[in-house]
């Protein structure tokens, strides 16, 4: 098993579409806050003072203060969604509505002859309501609003008898300037998705190829590691019989070469995926020196912990040089506390084999020859 | 007069070297009976028999711990002799009220002590055992002290309570005493059962532990 401390991000890729989310929605947050000031700007400083100019011309004229002062609050409606991070759901429809009727109303309130003017105040903000209505959208929806307003408005004309060459000049003009930038900003925002989208998509990308890299580069490092642990045993015995300097005769020569295939083994099943990594490290020593004819009983009791690799290397280390020099059988026996594991074996070992032990914090080894018995007992204290 | 014993296991190969051990021991071990049910140690001569020699899991099923809670509530000593190494079927005949535990891997070198100590209501606790004692982190278990843990588990790692007086600086005796000490904390502990009153009263009367420790 890679140990590979939790990669920063999952290697899966997510699902098309879900990541670039946030970053866009960054985006259109910015943006609608921005419109919600420049609709508060244009109400204010633009539709304000033509409304109280043209006061005493309304009929009625508490019409317009109530239909400004529903889109001053509507824009901060807005603003406070847009704040919170709250994008407009289905209720945009029926509040667009609401928005219509209330220019409905407050046109309808302007005297014939002042409705192409500065007398029809509310015109140019209702436009921008509409990009607030629609900016998550893209331009279609607003392009709709836009049409179905100057569509209203037109009617209401024909209605008051306005429909003069000047006066349907005047509207076509007035909604050309004013329909230039609420289009550009539904536009702008479509195109800052589509950015958002795909920077989303590229850092995303970018991140995997990072994980992979970290990935490549630990287990490029654990097989290092692997060799290197080997390095230093190992490959001098097998240099050694190479040269010849090495007699395979020897005794010794022939324990040495079954302890370092009992490492190899332990190496390799270090590296599978298991549910109890120090068992199944023991088991494939074990499975090696059954194969010499020995017997070997296993036994094992309580719940362990969960041993890093360098535990488990030092509970296990001294019992492969008592297994390979084992002549009939041994008893390997497993203990586990939540605090402590303690890992014997006791061999019928003619001769002395040399321990070989890995140093860990916490580990600690002792030994006994007894009864024509060796007796060699790590203990793993947390 | 010689201690008698039935024997309930389903492969006849198995009660016949019990059989042997039973013969060969010193003094021996008379076997009154053999079968592979456990009716043969309810019906005469299997009746008569000081222990029941049971095996747990009669034609490979699941445990019989009814038939093992029957024949303790009778009054029978029985040592479970069985293949399952795991801590918690011997744990559990323990609760039950059985008077030894012996795995077959240890049947060779144990059962007769088991059967023997059985029979006269003492304590008797094979390695494999000690190794679930040692470990046991139930909530229910008995208070066992450091050192007892210590004598436990050693017995447990290897088999030999030389070894273990040796490198605990222990006399083989003291090791002995901590050993049955814990089986008799556990006997005292969990359900009641004749057996394991006969277990704890004796224990009493031996002096291995005093009533205060329990």
């Amino acid at each position: 098993m890679l140990d590979v401390a939790a990669p920063a991000r999952p290697v899966t890729a997510e699902p098309e579409g879900t990541a670039p989310e946030p970053t866009a929605a960054h985006i259109l947050r910015g943006l609608r806050l921005a419109v919600v000031a420049i609709t508060l700007a244009v109400l204010c400083g633009l539709s304000l003072p033509m409304l109280l100019v043209h006061m005493d011309l309304y009929r009625p004229a508490w019409v317009q203060s109530v239909a400004f002062t529903a889109f001053a609050l509507i824009a901060c409606g807005f603003g406070a969604l847009a704040w919170l991070e709250i994008t407009p759901g289905r209720w945009r429809w029926p509040l667009a509505g609401l928005v219509f009727g209330i220019s409905i109303a407050a046109t309808a309130a302007i005297p014939a002859p002042h409705l192409i003017g500065q007398a029809h105040w509310s015109f140019g903000p209702l436009g921008w309501l509409a990009v607030l209505l629609t900016l998550d959208l893209g331009v279609r929806p607003l392009a709709t609003l836009l049409v179905t307003h100057y569509a209203i408005t037109l009617a209401q004309l024909a209605i008051a008898g306005q429909t003069d060459r000047a006066t349907l000049v005047g509207m076509a003009v007035q909604t050309v300037i004013v329909w230039g930038f609420q289009l550009a900003v539904g536009h702008a925002a479509t195109l800052m998705r589509w950015i958002a989208v795909d920077a989303a998509r590229v850092a995303e990308q970018e991140e995997k190829l990072r994980t992979e890299e970290a990935v490549a580069e630990r287990l490029h490092a654990e097989q290092r590691l692997r060799y290197t642990a080997l390095a230093t045993t190992t490959a001098p015995l097998l240099a050694g019989l190479a040269t010849g300097a090495l007699n395979p005769e020897d005794e010794r020569v022939r324990r040495s070469c079954a302890l370092e295939a009992a490492r190899m083994r332990r190496l390799f099943a270090e590296g599978d995926d298991v549910p109890d990594p120090l068992v199944h490290q023991l088991q494939a020593c074990i499975d090696l020196v059954e194969r010499n004819g020995i017997t070997v009983s296993l036994a094992v009791r309580g719940e362990r912990p969960a041993l890093s690799k360098q535990v488990r290397r030092a509970l296990t280390e001294p019992m492969l040089a008592v297994l390979v020099a084992t002549v009939r059988s041994a008893r390997v026996t497993v203990a586990g506390w939540p605090d402590r594991v303690s890992v014997s074996v006791v061999a019928d070992n003619t001769a002395t084999a040399e321990l070989s032990t890995v140093e860990c914090p916490g580990v600690a080894t002792t030994t006994m020859e007894a009864e024509g018995r060796v007796w060699v007992e790590v203990t793993w204290r947390a | 007069m010689s201690i008698t014993v039935v024997v309930i296991d389903d492969h006849p190969a198995i009660a016949a070297g019990v059989r042997v051990w039973c013969a060969s021991a010193n003094p021996p071990i008379k076997v009154l009976g053999a079968g592979a049910n456990v009716r043969t140690a309810w019906l005469e001569p299997g009746s008569l028999a000081d222990v029941v020699v049971f095996d747990l899991q009669l034609s490979g099923g699941t445990p019989s711990y009814g038939d093992l809670r029957r024949l303790v509530d009778d009054g029978r000593k029985v040592v479970v002799y069985t293949m399952r190494d795991d801590p918690d079927t011997a744990l559990t005949c323990l609760d039950i009220g059985a008077s030894g535990y012996v795995t077959k891997a240890e049947g060779e070198r144990h059962l007769v002590a088991a059967i023997r100590a059985a029979a006269h209501d003492q304590p008797y606790t094979t390695p494999a055992l000690a190794g679930a004692l040692g470990t046991d982190t139930r909530a229910q278990r008995p208070k066992l002290a450091p050192r007892e843990v210590d004598v436990l588990i050693e017995w447990f790692h290897c088999e030999s309570k030389e070894m273990v007086a040796r490198k605990l600086s222990l006399s083989v005796r003291t090791v002995n005493s901590y050993i049955d000490r814990v089986r008799v904390k556990y006997a005292n502990a969990g359900r009641g059962a004749p057996t394991k009153a006969a277990l704890v009263a004796r224990a009493i009367q031996d002096g291995l532990i005093d009533v205060g420790d329990l």
